[in-house]
């Protein structure tokens, strides 16, 4: 089904998205054509000999332009809508707000989904894929926290905690958004497949890339800086010591964002580029409610549900289940380990797993291996 | 004139009796044998000839007709030179053929004389008894082998007129040695890798205690260094003793395999085989055109311990499906059918990942896609027929460097024997010896549980698929821990660790 776009914004839109089909990889080309000839439809409607006048310009990108100038711009618009997907570029009032402020702000942006509204302020989340249980319980959890608190949670939709951060703001109904390193067309990685359909019906899907553009590694970085531009504050939670978070990190604070780093243990290493941003002067993220709190003072506003976050004491475990509970860590702990910690054994050691299992209090995350949920 | 000796050609690993009969006749002088034989029998005419001659006997200018019957089972092996050469010399009327009579020879010949050994003599021996032939004629080289075997009178020879020699003797035949039931089953058997030995991994122990208790198949995921091989090592030290036809059995594969010829002895330590991931199909699981038992034949009874598991070749890991079902392999060439035994206990190891690290991912840095690359290796089919899984954790250097004294095999084996002492009383009557060996119709009999643990079953792995072989594999791993805990029904308890150990497999596999 294609998208319903009022002819008026179809008017207006349809020399964007050819302006923005003629030099699709050259971002800085098309920024500053826009900042001489103040918009896309100028351009279209430009005689070549004024065209050409511009210093940024050559032959070959003459050629180029007219090229295009024989397709008509309806066309191109016509045949994006027909995919179900849409587009917005900076001379646009839904262009997110806080991007359009960076120097290298995509010029067109493509969606799936809907955009977040202009007033929403944004929140970035990002980590390691490869990230423990414990980094993807608190992404998940700040990522509920936020949306319930009417934030938009900005992410990579990559494994680990981009994932557990988006899912749990769906999971609270709110607002979320992923910017792809590839088109928006293209789920990638394969596997959030089910969060990519969630978040094509009730969130957005980004990207600066036109349809059909597979993930590139090369992609990644780019894609890093939509998310930091985007977002007002980036909470990073775990991250190794050379890592894509960490180059979303120093942009944000670049473009002059807050940075939170989730604090972990200095042996951890998916811990040592989050404390390594504590010591460069990343905020540290002492607890969500914290969080939520400075976000809040930060956006001026009072909205928040405190009860989400209640730490109630467990007293459903019986003595040697909270004994076992006890050496189990965040981190995965051998059967062997417990077995040496705690000298419960064999059988009765398997059958207290078990009932903890049940309890949903721990998790077998690898064949022997538990961590505490 | 004519005359037949009794042979014996091997099948798979038993010996069937075949008949080598001579005619020597006047006409054109012609060396002929025929009886649907293989290349290395037909090349016999050379040998014999030669053979003959260098021992000083006069090869007759004659028409010389040899057939080995029954001509309808096709015959190889190198076993027919004596044979054949006794038959024509008795055709010649050069040995009497009255004690050709009580004989069954087999032994190959070169070209001075001399009889060299070959595969399959205790199985020819087996065959004797079963006859009821007096007399075994072996090469030198196959006595001890020969001589495991009661009743049977075992004639040892070096050289083709040595064999004149004894049979045209005026005396009755003298020269046999017989069964020595001292030296063929020693007492007490020693194994290298004791239990004692091995630190720390609780884990570990406990599952292959199961594991053996039950003959289960296991598999071992651990880093690498963590002792898998070591562990796999030290599990025959806890396999039950075997009893005198398992030696048996054990002995004549590996007669067929020609690996006997210096055994004194019957094999009395259970077999563990360990190949290299290298092998060939046809290696793990036998063949060729005269097939051959593989690697799985020969660990029958045994253990096989197939070392860096994913290294393997997929296609050989998949020929192992039906093996690991029927405890057999059939074996189907052009000219020959034949089954060899496959009753092993399989244990397997593996890295956890390419890096070989996880989940410690301080070390690993492998990518979700190359661990599903990895684990791609092991089929749905084939994970299901492992009945155990058991990871393994590194020691640390307090328990590499510490002086606990750690459980000995002979501690470890003495709870074995009394589980499977409760399964023999069990399965009192029937075919079956271990748990794991209940065929899925049987199940209900031997590993009933009420109906609360029943729901119970039902409400654990509600929403998880499971097939129907895992949850009989669940069943009678209960029913081996309450084996050796000695419980006459299953608890809970014992379904409890069954379902802790059954379900890393799904663990593993949905990681991600």
């Amino acid at each position: 089904m294609a998208k319903h776009v009022l002819d008026e914004d179809f008017n207006r839109k349809k020399y964007q998205i050819w302006f923005n089909s003629i030099f699709p990889w050259n971002n800085k080309l098309k920024l500053q054509l826009y900042e001489e000839f103040k918009s896309a439809k100028n351009i279209y409607e430009m005689p070549e000999n004024k065209l050409i006048e511009s210093p940024f310009l050559d032959l070959e990108k003459m050629a180029q332009i007219q090229k295009y100038k024989k397709i008509t711009p309806d066309e191109i618009y016509e045949k994006l809508l027909t995919i179900d997907m849409d587009f917005t570029t900076i001379e646009e009032e839904d262009y997110p707000g806080l991007l359009q402020e960076i120097p290298d702000k995509p010029y067109c942006l493509y969606y799936l989904g809907h955009l977040p509204e202009r007033s929403m302020p944004s929140v970035g989340v990002v980590g390691a894929r490869m990230s423990t249980n414990y980094g993807k319980s608190i992404a998940h959890d700040i990522g509920y926290s936020l949306a319930k608190c009417g934030i938009n949670v900005v992410s990579g939709m990559a494994l680990g905690v981009d994932c557990a951060s988006q899912n749990g703001a769906l999971e609270a109904s709110g607002m979320t958004t992923a910017v792809l390193g590839s088109s928006v067309d293209i789920c990638y990685p394969e596997k959030n497949k089910p969060l990519y359909n969630a978040l094509k019906k009730s969130g957005c899907i980004l990207s600066e890339y036109p349809p059909n553009t597979e993930a590139r590694p090369a992609f990644f970085p780019l894609r890093n800086r939509i998310i930091s531009g985007m977002s007002s504050a980036l909470i990073v939670t775990e991250a190794r010591v050379k890592s894509g978070s960490l180059i979303t990190a120093n942009l944000a604070s670049s473009y002059g964002r807050d940075v939170y780093a989730l604090p972990g243990r200095i042996t951890d290493p998916l811990s040592i580029g989050t404390n390594h941003l504590i010591t460069e002067g990343a905020l540290v993220l002492e607890s969500i409610e914290d969080l939520i709190k400075n976000l809040n003072e930060k956006f001026n506003r009072t909205k928040g549900d405190e009860s989400i976050f209640s730490n109630e004491v467990d007293n459903t475990l019986t003595e040697k289940e909270s004994l076992i509970y006890d050496v189990i860590d965040y981190y995965a702990t051998h059967l062997d380990d417990i077995s040496f910690k705690t000298k419960i054994f064999d059988t009765e050691l398997n059958e207290l797993l078990t009932n903890l299992k049940n309890k949903g209090k721990i998790n077998e995350i690898f064949p022997d291996y538990f961590v505490r949920i | 004139m004519y005359c037949s000796v009794k042979t014996a050609t091997l099948s798979g690993i038993d010996s069937i009796m075949v008949t080598c009969e001579s005619d020597v006749s006047n006409g054109l002088p012609n060396f002929s044998i025929v009886g649907l034989l293989s290349t290395e029998v037909k090349e016999s005419r050379e040998r014999v000839r030669t053979a003959v001659k260098n021992s000083k006997i006069k090869f007759p200018a004659s028409r010389i007709t040899v057939n080995i019957s029954p001509a309808s089972i096709r015959k190889s092996g190198t076993g027919f030179d004596l044979p054949i050469a006794a038959s024509i010399l008795g055709a010649m009327g050069q040995i009497p053929l009255k004690k050709l009579e009580s004989i069954l020879m087999i032994g190959e010949m070169n070209l001075t004389g001399e009889i060299l050994p070959i595969k399959g003599v205790l199985s020819a021996s087996i065959i004797c008894k079963e006859n009821s032939i007096e007399y075994l004629m072996v090469p030198k080289e196959n006595q001890n082998e020969a001589t495991l075997i009661e009743d049977v009178k075992v004639i040892p020879v070096g050289s083709l007129r040595e064999m004149i020699d004894i049979l045209r003797s005026d005396f009755e035949l003298e020269h046999f040695v017989v069964y020595d039931a001292e030296k063929s089953i020693p007492e007490k058997i020693i194994y290298e890798n004791n239990f004692k030995d091995l630190k720390g991994h609780h884990s570990l122990r406990r599952s292959l205690e199961i594991a053996v208790s039950g003959m289960h198949n296991l598999l071992m995921i651990g880093p690498p260094g963590a002792g898998k091989t070591m562990a796999a090592s030290m599990v025959p030290s806890i396999l039950p003793p075997m009893t005198k036809e398992e030696m048996i059995e054990v002995s004549k594969v590996y007669s067929a395999a020609g690996l006997l010829v210096n055994q004194t002895s019957l094999i009395n330590k259970r077999p563990f085989r360990a190949p290299h991931h290298t092998i060939s199909n046809f290696g793990l699981v036998g063949g060729g055109q005269n097939p051959v038992p593989g690697e799985i034949t020969l660990a029958s009874s045994g253990v096989l311990f197939l070392d860096e598991l994913f290294e393997f070749r997929k296609e050989a890991l998949e020929l192992l499906r039906q093996p690991l079902e029927n405890h057999k392999i059939n074996i189907s060439r052009q000219k020959n059918q034949v089954e060899f035994p496959a009753d092993f206990m399989l244990i397997a190891a593996t890295n956890p990942c390419p890096c070989g690290y996880y989940p410690n991912l301080k070390l690993c840095h492998c990518k979700e896609s190359d661990i599903k690359r990895y684990l791609s290796h092991l089929s749905g089919p084939l994970m299901d027929r492992i009945d155990l899984m058991v990871s393994i954790h590194p020691l640390t250097i307090e328990e590499m460097t510490s002086d606990q004294k750690y459980e000995s095999s002979e501690e470890i084996q003495a709870r074995v024997l009394k589980a499977l002492e409760k399964q023999k009383t069990r399965f009192k009557g029937t075919k079956i010896h271990f748990n794991s060996r209940i065929p899925s119709s049987e199940i209900k009999k031997y590993c009933s549980i009420s109906e609360e643990l029943e729901e119970y079953i039902k409400s654990h792995l509600s929403g998880q698929t499971i097939s129907v072989r895992s949850y009989q594999k669940l069943l009678k791993i209960s029913r081996t821990i309450a084996d050796l805990d000695d419980s006459f029904n299953i608890e809970k308890k014992h379904l409890d660790e069954a379902l802790n150990l059954i379900t890393k497999g799904e663990i593993w596999q949905n990681m991600y």
